[in-house]
């Protein structure tokens, strides 16, 4: 058998439901909750749980958290900005993605600016906002679009440049005019990278949504953070990190499935 | 007919200077199937590109029916070496693209489209998928494609080079059947294999390498209509093997001037 | 050449009859001084634009170019400034090797071993699919204000992925390599020695330098969060004192060594030939 002990367990997949019993599905759920064993006893083994909670105290907490409004209306407060944010850097990233891919002149334009902002970590930007925008919701949406705009741009214009200047060359030769080459080449070729750029984009806006959180501190799930830190009420704290992780977790989840679906449509007239 | 008037291409990349092709003279008689050939390098895909009208001369000409070639044009179709389908549309649609190009309205199109691919064996696959398509089966739908806008020259690059041996062999004998039987369309038809030429054309232009350059001229003498049968004569064998040989030496000397040129620590463009 | 006769050119057929557009020659001419010309022109652009904004007084968030230019000069020659940079460095030095180091080897491990992968997995896909900055507040319980925050929030950021890099690389090793091996005896060591870990080496570089992008965000933002140190700290202290162009300053400052960091590691898997990921 060759090194890597490929081809036997990949041999026969099992289908539907049962690929949940899949070896590697198995071995990989008892290995979080093996995890969470060893949270559970790490815990106990502590002098105090100021810092530390047990797995079981957070789970304790988290119920608790789940029943109080205050909990709700805190993430209500968040959301909004979040959406705000996440839809227009969406809609904005893919037009400007799209002229950048599509004008030569544009993109060597902004050539600079792009790489520029694509290496700076964007939460340096924050202050930035603040100072222009105070803490507001238009602030705080704002954060959320710098965080997800460049990631959409990025795959939008590489996805139209990788288009494939074969595919192109044959339109023109039979005479396609620009406006119905964007339409059936230009959007579809493109649209496996937009879609990508649109999930990848989405973690992106969660991470901006908890940045903003965590930094124009003012009400929602922020708010309750700086609460239960001030509190030391660690399993509170950590029932709360578990919700954003989760809420991320599962935003990425509805776009990938919506990658899948989309892609599967793509280019029937 | 198409004329080529001592046609010349120099490309200029970053500094380095390329002789494509030099002072090309030839002709083309309408309803005529003439091939061109030659050793790599020697500038064949570009002289059909610039029938096409998709790559403008250096100096020089080509005129068809006395208009000189600025663009493309609704005569002239093309067909890849490497297909070019659009991936996410199925055969049908990639067969009527040409007349969508031209805004031909959909039921139209789709009739037309229907129809050559039910002429080129590809009758009950309009649903298909390129991807769910043999090498074969899919130039058969490039082909279907030119045929379908009724262009007045059908200009192919190497549509062959990518398939295998034995659907290359069907894939000439059928192309000669359907060109036989239907109008006659003029056609240029690029290729590296002589038997190839010899089956198919009425006459062959062997072109010479670095730079580009007609060698010579030469008419395929076996009767019309040829039949499949053509090739285990022994006039045919007789005349392939010639004319391979006259193309492998062009080779190998331009092989031999290439290391000469190392050796000797010169470089030619 | 003969003429065979029959006329292919339909008189009828007209451009307005085919609805043709001919398409005339697209030429490309692009060398790269072109492409250079042109990004070195956006770059004026964008800078005298924001001169004239700056000007304008559209916004107190928006000084102009000059005034950032000037207050820049003064700022990167700052001791403040230099501490900071020194505290952020230290920290991303301190942090940065290790997690590669067990990366590699994890990701190693991952690769050559199903249950490794198997109990490995879940966790890895967690560490890159939610927002890791959530747990920020979480070690900053843990181990307060201090540089070990940012040292612990660096190596989170960086392990899962040189992990995950290491392994796809490993698994991408050739199955044809693997076979010719199996062919003439190779033993297991040799194996992983000769073909695997070479094979593995592109994807790997690719993490490395996914990681030294993820280092700097992580540290920077951590340092944000944590308010006191490091270039981070100095971020969130010049924007609360509304000190506009400093602000500016730092923030090309930190962009200016974002962009060198990824053309040298670039320039490094270049070296080597290899693909970035």
């Amino acid at each position: 058998m060759t090194v890597l002990d490929r081809g036997e367990a990949e041999a026969t997949p099992r289908e539907g439901w049962r690929s949940l019993l899949e070896p590697s599905r198995l071995v990989g759920a008892a290995a979080v909750l093996g995890g969470f064993a060893v949270w559970e006893f790490y815990g106990r083994s502590l002098e105090t749980n100021i810092f530390f909670p047990t797995f079981g105290q957070m789970v304790v907490s988290l119920i608790d958290l789940l029943q109080t409004p205050d909990f709700w209306d805190a993430y209500r407060q968040t959301l909004v900005p979040f959406v705000y944010g996440w839809i227009s850097a969406m809609a904005a990233g893919v037009l400007v993605g799209l002229a950048i891919g599509l004008s030569q002149t544009i993109r060597q334009l902004t050539a600079p600016y792009v790489a520029f902002l694509n290496a700076l970590p964007v939460s340096v930007l924050v202050p930035v906002v603040v100072v222009a925008l105070g803490i507001g919701m238009v602030a705080r949406s704002t954060v959320v679009f710098l965080f997800a705009f460049f990631e959409v741009l990025l795959s939008t214009a590489a996805g139209v440049r990788y288009i494939g200047d074969d595919i192109r060359e044959m339109a023109r030769s039979f005479g396609m005019g620009p406006l119905r080459r964007f339409r059936r080449i230009v959007i579809p070729g493109a649209m496996p990278a937009i879609m990508a750029g649109l999930r990848i984009g989405t973690g992106r806006a969660v991470v901006g949504m908890v940045v903003m959180e965590l930094l124009l501190v003012s009400v929602g799930v922020g708010r309750l953070v700086s609460r239960f830190r001030a509190r030391f009420d660690s399993p509170a704290l950590y029932a709360l990190v578990f919700t954003l992780a989760v809420f991320g977790l599962v935003a990425l989840a509805v776009m990938r499935r919506l990658e899948v679906r989309a892609l599967r449509w793509r280019g029937e007239d | 007919m198409i004329e080529v008037k001592s046609v010349s291409k120099v490309f200029r990349r970053n500094g380095v200077t390329l002789e494509a092709l030099r002072d090309v003279t030839f002709e083309v008689g309408t309803g005529q199937f003439t091939s061109i050939i030659g050793p790599s390098g020697c500038g064949k895909t570009t002289l059909l590109k610039m029938m096409a009208g998709l790559i403008a001369p250096t100096s020089g000409a080509i005129e068809i029916e006395g208009e000189k070639v600025t663009g493309s044009g609704p005569d002239r179709a093309l067909v890849f070496q490497h297909f070019v389908l659009l991936p996410w549309a199925d055969v049908l649609t990639n067969a009527a693209f040409g007349l969508e190009a031209r805004g031909v309205a959909k039921s139209k199109r789709e009739q037309i489209a229907r129809a050559q691919l039910e002429q080129v064996g590809l009758g009950g696959f309009e649903a298909h998928y390129p991807h769910e398509l043999s090498g074969g089966m899919q130039q058969r739908v490039g082909i279907a494609r030119a045929l379908a806008v009724d262009p007045d020259t059908l200009l192919m690059d190497e549509p062959f080079g990518s398939l295998d041996a034995i659907t290359r062999q069907v894939m000439q004998r059928d192309l000669l059947k359907l060109w036989q039987e239907t109008a006659h369309k003029t056609t240029v038809f690029v290729t590296h294999s002589m038997d190839e030429a010899a089956l198919l054309s009425d006459y062959v232009v062997i072109m010479d390498t670095r730079p580009g350059r007609v060698a010579q001229i030469i008419e395929v003498p076996f009767p019309r209509p040829r039949s499949e049968t053509l090739t285990e004569s022994s006039e045919y064998r007789e005349f392939t093997a010639r004319l391979s040989h006259q193309l492998e030496k062009m080779q190998r000397v331009d092989m031999e001037r290439e290391t000469t040129q190392e050796a000797e620590g010169s470089s030619d463009g | 050449m003969v003429d065979t006769g029959t006329p292919h050119r339909d008189p009828e057929r007209t451009l307005e009859t085919t609805g043709f557009r001919p398409r005339p020659y697209v030429d490309i001419v692009t060398g790269w001084t072109r492409r250079y010309r042109m990004q070195a022109l956006g770059i004026v652009l964008g800078v005298i634009a924001w001169e004239i904004a700056g000007r304008a007084g559209i916004s107190p968030a928006l000084p102009p170019f000059s005034a950032v230019a000037a207050a820049g000069i003064e700022v990167w020659s700052g001791e403040r400034f230099l501490q900071a940079m020194r505290s952020t460095a230290v920290a991303i030095g301190i942090a940065f090797p290790p997690s590669v180091i067990i990366g590699v080897i994890l990701g190693l491990l991952m690769g050559l071993l199903r249950p490794a992968e198997w109990i490995l997995r879940p966790y890895i896909n967690l560490a890159l699919s939610m927002p890791l900055v959530a747990i920020i507040p979480i070690i900053l319980l843990i181990f307060g204000l201090s540089q070990e925050t940012i040292i612990v929030v660096i190596v989170l950021y960086v392990l899962p992925v040189v992990m995950v890099n290491t392994y796809s690389g490993v698994r991408s090793t050739s199955s044809d390599l693997l076979e010719m091996a199996a062919s003439v005896n190779a033993s297991r060591l040799l194996t992983i020695r000769r073909i695997v870990i070479p094979s593995a080496r592109g994807l790997t570089l690719a993490g490395l330098r996914i990681g030294v992008g993820r280092a700097i965000t992580g540290g920077i933002v951590a340092e944000q969060i944590v308010g006191v140190m490091g270039i981070g700290g100095l971020v969130q202290r010049l924007g609360g004192a509304f000190a506009v162009e400093e602000l500016y300053a730092v923030i090309i400052f930190i962009g200016a060594v974002g962009v060198i960091s990824l053309a040298a590691v670039n320039r490094i898997e270049e070296h080597y030939e290899l693909p970035g990921a």
